[in-house]
């Protein structure tokens, strides 16, 4: 192997083109999943973020030991309940502009603005699921998600005929970007989980499905069976460890996610963690081949339009 | 002059004005590359961050890191999950000396819809506050004080915080009995409330 062949592999792995197609799905879904997660906020809205709210933001800047400086827009109107309700709404319509494609890359930046500053806020109210949704708002700054299923930006997309698999090709690098973030996430959980304990003795989900706060809805028989437990522990591992390797190979990538969405169901079912299952599920988008998708869509319209357009599959 | 007989004008971004198409084309994939590089090494220790070297990568680059916050940890039930069932009550005393027993949305007290927008109370009292976030105990009595404030004669003076948790038993114990009570208590501190922490709240 010469050097020139690692260059020429690391230019096609960043810099080959592709269709927008998977990126703009995934731009929707995720546009949908933060409007969700701002819905589900309003409720206790002046709770974790108001000025008589539960925390306050000194506390927040002694837990950072009051000296670090952060991308956060409530900094400049500190306890100001008003504005709370300001940034609440325009949070909102940037995600609607986000899951449109109204000006695409604009929406994102402001949602991924938004989803930070609240971060900096109240650091202690956010799971998993917000940190991989402010994450990938990050990446898909850089993205063109915008040049296919949106408002704006036809003029790139030359799709005059609504043909799916006909959009103008990008650079590959932002979905790389995406595809990596969600690989990551597997990766880290994997090699977390393995150093030992629980889950090698094969007993760590007896123990999470006794966290109380977590339940949503039994599972009858799976809980009461060593066998069952054992095989859901390492079959846990098995799939997230296949999330960040397998997953790369095209013959095993569908297999691969078809297990993840039923573990995903699963645990959506069980346990109550929202928008994070369907978040993992989403992404699982970004590694779909854009003719594969183009197809799925072809026949959804068909389905549900009268709109009859062919695509070459 | 009409419409028709106007030049259609080219938009300009910032880019365009700043180099050419040709100088951009040619700086384009480094430029790039630096970036995704800065980044996938950067995610890279702060979630590996297991020798001295990679504290100091990160060290150097948090300001940046944590700014932006881009900062992520994915090891949920790991190395393995809670072994605890924790929830935190809170007691108020008001002026007159009777007292009150205040606690937040416990999921597990919840019905299916109610649960899934109160989520983050899991998340703040039973996942961080209830441990290792003593920070927010101070406010966390005060916004107790302030929405358990009936009457302007009668004010909330003190608030302690309790900590009531259980232990979860392990799977060669624990199978087919149900959890332990969550009997096992600790106040984790009790707080003076002053005129100034309920300055603009109304008595309910």
């Amino acid at each position: 192997m010469s050097i020139y062949t690692i260059l020429q592999a690391w230019d096609r792995f960043w810099f080959s083109e592709v269709s927008p197609l998977s990126v703009a799905v995934y731009r929707i879904l995720l546009g949908c999943l933060t409007m969700a997660f701002i819905l589900l906020l309003i409720p206790d809205l002046f709770v974790w973020f108001g000025s008589h709210g539960i925390c306050s933001n000194q506390a927040v800047a002694d837990w950072n030991n009051g000296h670090a400086v952060f991308l956060n827009l409530f900094s400049f109107f500190p306890d100001n309940d008003q504005f709370v309700v300001v940034f609440q709404c325009v949070f909102f319509c940037a995600a609607l502009a986000l899951t449109l494609g109204f000006h695409a890359r604009v929406a994102a930046t402001i949602c991924y603005l938004c989803l930070t500053s609240l971060y900096h806020r109240n650091p202690f109210i956010f799971n998993a699921g917000d940190t991989y949704m402010r994450v990938s708002t990050f990446w898909l700054i850089f993205s063109a998600s915008g040049n296919a299923l949106a408002l704006t930006g036809r003029k790139q997309s030359s799709n005059p005929d609504g043909n799916f698999n006909n959009y103008k090709k990008v650079s590959i690098w932002p979905l790389r970007l995406l595809q990596i973030q969600l690989a990551t996430v597997y990766w880290h959980t994997f090699f977390c989980k393995i150093v030992g304990g629980p889950w090698i003795d094969g007993s760590a989900v007896f123990t999470a499905s006794r966290i109380e706060d977590l339940q949503r809805l039994p599972l009858p028989y799976v809980f009461e069976h060593a066998w069952t437990i054992n095989l859901l522990t390492w079959g846990t591992l098995g799939i997230e460890g296949a999330l960040f390797t397998l997953i790369w190979i095209k013959e095993f990538r569908y297999w691969v996610i078809a297990f993840a969405v039923i573990f995903h169901l699963t645990i959506e079912y069980h346990m109550n963690i929202p928008l994070f299952e369907w978040l993992m599920i989403v992404s699982y988008i970004l590694f779909f081949e854009p003719e594969h998708l183009a197809y799925a869509l072809t026949w959804l319209r068909n389905k549900f339009t009268n709109r009859k357009v062919t695509s070459p599959a | 002059m009409t419409n028709k007989q106007l030049k259609p004008v080219r938009k300009q971004s910032i880019l365009n004005e700043l180099l050419s198409r040709e100088e951009w084309a040619r700086i384009r994939k480094p430029i790039i590359s630096a970036f995704l590089i800065l980044h996938c090494t950067l995610n890279y220790c702060y979630l590996f961050n297991n020798h001295p070297y990679i504290n100091n990568v990160n060290r150097f680059f948090f300001g940046y890191y944590a700014f932006m916050g881009l900062e992520q940890a994915w090891n949920v039930f790991s190395p393995g999950p809670r072994t605890t069932n924790p929830h935190l009550k809170a007691l108020i005393t008001y002026q007159d000396g009777t007292t009150r027993l205040w606690t937040y949305p416990r999921m597990e007290r919840l019905d299916f819809f109610t649960k899934i927008p109160k989520e983050r109370y899991r998340k703040f009292f039973d996942d961080n506050a209830a441990w290792n976030i003593p920070v927010v105990w101070p406010d966390i009595a005060h916004y107790v004080a302030r929405i358990n404030y009936f009457d302007a004669d009668n004010p909330p003076i003190l608030v302690s915080l309790i900590r009531f948790s259980s232990v979860i038993l392990p799977m060669e114990e624990g199978m087919h009995k149900p959890n332990l009570p969550q009997s096992d208590t600790k106040v984790l501190g009790v707080y003076p409330i002053k005129a100034q922490d309920l300055n603009g709240v109304q008595p309910k």
